[in-house]
């Protein structure tokens, strides 16, 4: 066995417990999620995992799912919208960027942000900056109808650099 | 957990709103009797006294000594005492000669005791304004000078000639009042 | 009748000096009126703020849903002027969820913060003439969540920014707690 596939192995069997542990540890996985959705749901996460996309976003993505009343198969189309989005944010920001930058960018992204001027939003704050709260701010106006180009151009040129009044 | 008034306006700043009921409930009561003897009935005191606290809650940010809460809210409620009894006057209204007390004189408060009160009640009405906000403030409330004028924002001196002249009327009136 | 070989004045500040007590109505109504102010505010600054960011000069139909937009911005809160404390990543501070509902029977805030836990886990609000609120530690990072009010009913929080999912058809708003560095 080489050495690239016993290192898969090993996250496969790490992401595994984890999905697993998740499961004995919270009921609702094992009560209310039938079989095939949990081996969807496995499949998606371990993917995930193995393209260094973090998994705890997507397993929130699921208790909503199931609070809400989701069936199966609806969570399952939702956790791979979602670990899709992550993924082009993870492409476009970089290792660098945070769990919660990547959730804020992948609801962006879902707003209808192309990932690449997320990307430029970036590399224009430094990448010191933490940029959650622009990107959630921008998925908002996106999704109440606001055009993405006067969205973004409002954002880069007053969220990224001032703070609200009542910060100040 | 500290209960200090400047542990309770952090906390309010920092988004714990209900930490607030516990400087309402500090001062409320404290300073509901100033704003009675000054305001001459208990609807417009309460009244008063919640705006204080609402406007105290809108500009806490702004209260530059924590520590001193209670202090920066009293001077917020004697302003609003002002604005109200100026907004009585302009109404024609005075204070209210209530005989309710009297039918409803008890064991605990006897008529007579009602009478006394109702008869300071008066005499605190016939005094100006600003005389008898610097008399509550200086005798009810014992206040410095110093204290005064910082809430107050009128001059030492001039605080001690209200409360001067303040005292020489009620004298006069109170003597009036049992000689009659 | 008082003894007037006493000084007048004397007893009559004794008698002024009796304490006025108001009953505990007096501080639901101030907290009614505090709850109301909070709930505006974080809607109205917000807007106020992404308002002036705008710059519009024309004024096309999206115009006024980018001015209506809001931040819930509730790691620091108002600190104008006052020092605040550095919030590590990772750490819990204390967040209020208000929401309006005077017809309601219950209402819960759920989300990521709580796992969106329905029973045990859910976060009961207390009512307050209408003004429900309640308040819990939420750790630093991006949460989604929603009001869930009778038990059945999913309403996102008007003051927030809208979580642009629609994965279950229900509306749900999006919280960032973010880590203080002053």
């Amino acid at each position: 066995m080489s050495m690239r596939t016993a290192r898969s192995l090993l996250a496969v069997l790490l992401v595994g417990s984890a999905f697993r542990s998740t499961e004995a540890q919270d009921p609702r996985l094992s009560n209310r999620l039938d079989a095939p959705t949990r081996k969807a749901l496995f499949a998606i996460v371990d993917s995930a995992r193995a393209q260094g996309i973090p998994v705890e976003p997507l397993m929130e993505k699921v208790y909503q799912g199931l609070a809400m009343g989701a069936d199966g198969s609806r969570i399952v189309v939702a956790v791979r919208s979602l670990t899709l989005e992550m993924g082009n944010a993870h492409r476009v920001l970089g290792a660098v960027a945070t769990t919660d930058e990547l959730k804020a960018a992948a609801s962006a992204v879902h707003a209808g942000v192309p990932a690449v001027e997320l990307g430029k939003m970036k590399k224009q704050s430094g990448l010191r900056r933490s940029l959650t709260l622009p990107f959630t701010v921008l998925a908002d106006i996106v999704s109440r109808g606001v055009p993405v180009a006067a969205a973004t151009n409002a954002i880069k040129s007053h969220g990224m650099n001032r703070v609200p009044w009542w910060m100040s | 957990m500290d209960s200090s008034d400047a542990a309770l306006v952090a906390r309010v700043l920092h988004g714990e709103v209900n930490a607030y009921s516990a400087l309402v409930s500090r001062y409320r009561d404290k300073y509901a009797r100033y704003a009675v003897h000054m305001l001459g009935n208990r609807e417009d005191a309460e009244e008063a006294l919640q705006d204080a606290f609402t406007r105290a809650y809108r500009s806490l940010a702004r209260c530059e000594d924590p520590e001193r809460f209670g202090a920066w809210l009293f001077r917020i409620l004697v302003n609003r005492c002002r604005t109200s009894g100026a907004r009585r006057v302009r109404r024609g209204q005075t204070f209210v000669h209530d005989e309710t007390a009297l039918l409803n004189a008890s064991e605990e408060h006897p008529a007579e005791q009602t009478m006394w009160r109702e008869e300071i009640e008066r005499a605190l009405g016939e005094l100006s304004a600003d005389q008898r906000e610097a008399f509550l403030l200086k005798y009810v409330e014992e206040l410095g000078y110093d204290e005064m004028a910082e809430i107050t924002g009128v001059g030492v001196s001039a605080l001690k000639m209200r409360v001067m002249r303040a005292c020489d009327r009620l004298r006069v009136l109170l003597r009036e009042v049992h000689s009659a | 009748m008082p003894d007037w070989g006493r000084n007048t004045l004397e007893l009559m500040v004794q008698e002024l000096q009796h304490p006025v007590r108001l009953d505990d109505s007096f501080d639901r109504r101030v907290m009614v009126r505090v709850r109301r102010i909070y709930a505006e505010r974080r809607h109205r600054g917000i807007i106020g703020w992404l308002g002036a960011a705008a710059s519009i000069s024309r004024r096309p139909a999206w115009a006024a849903a980018l001015a209506a937009c809001v931040v819930a911005v509730v790691s620091i809160g108002i600190t104008r002027g006052t020092r605040t404390p550095a919030i590590p990543t990772g750490h819990a501070i204390p967040v209020q969820f208000v929401l309006v509902a005077p017809g309601a029977h219950s209402v819960a805030v759920v989300g990521d913060f709580n796992n969106w836990g329905l029973n045990d886990t859910a976060l009961v609000a207390e009512n307050h003439n209408g003004v429900w609120s309640v308040s819990a530690s939420v750790h630093t990072g991006v949460h989604r969540y929603a009001f869930l009010v009778n038990g059945k009913e999913w309403v996102a929080d008007p003051t927030a920014p809208r979580a642009a999912d629609d994965d279950f058809g229900q509306p749900s708003s999006a919280l960032v707690v973010e880590a203080s560095t002053q």
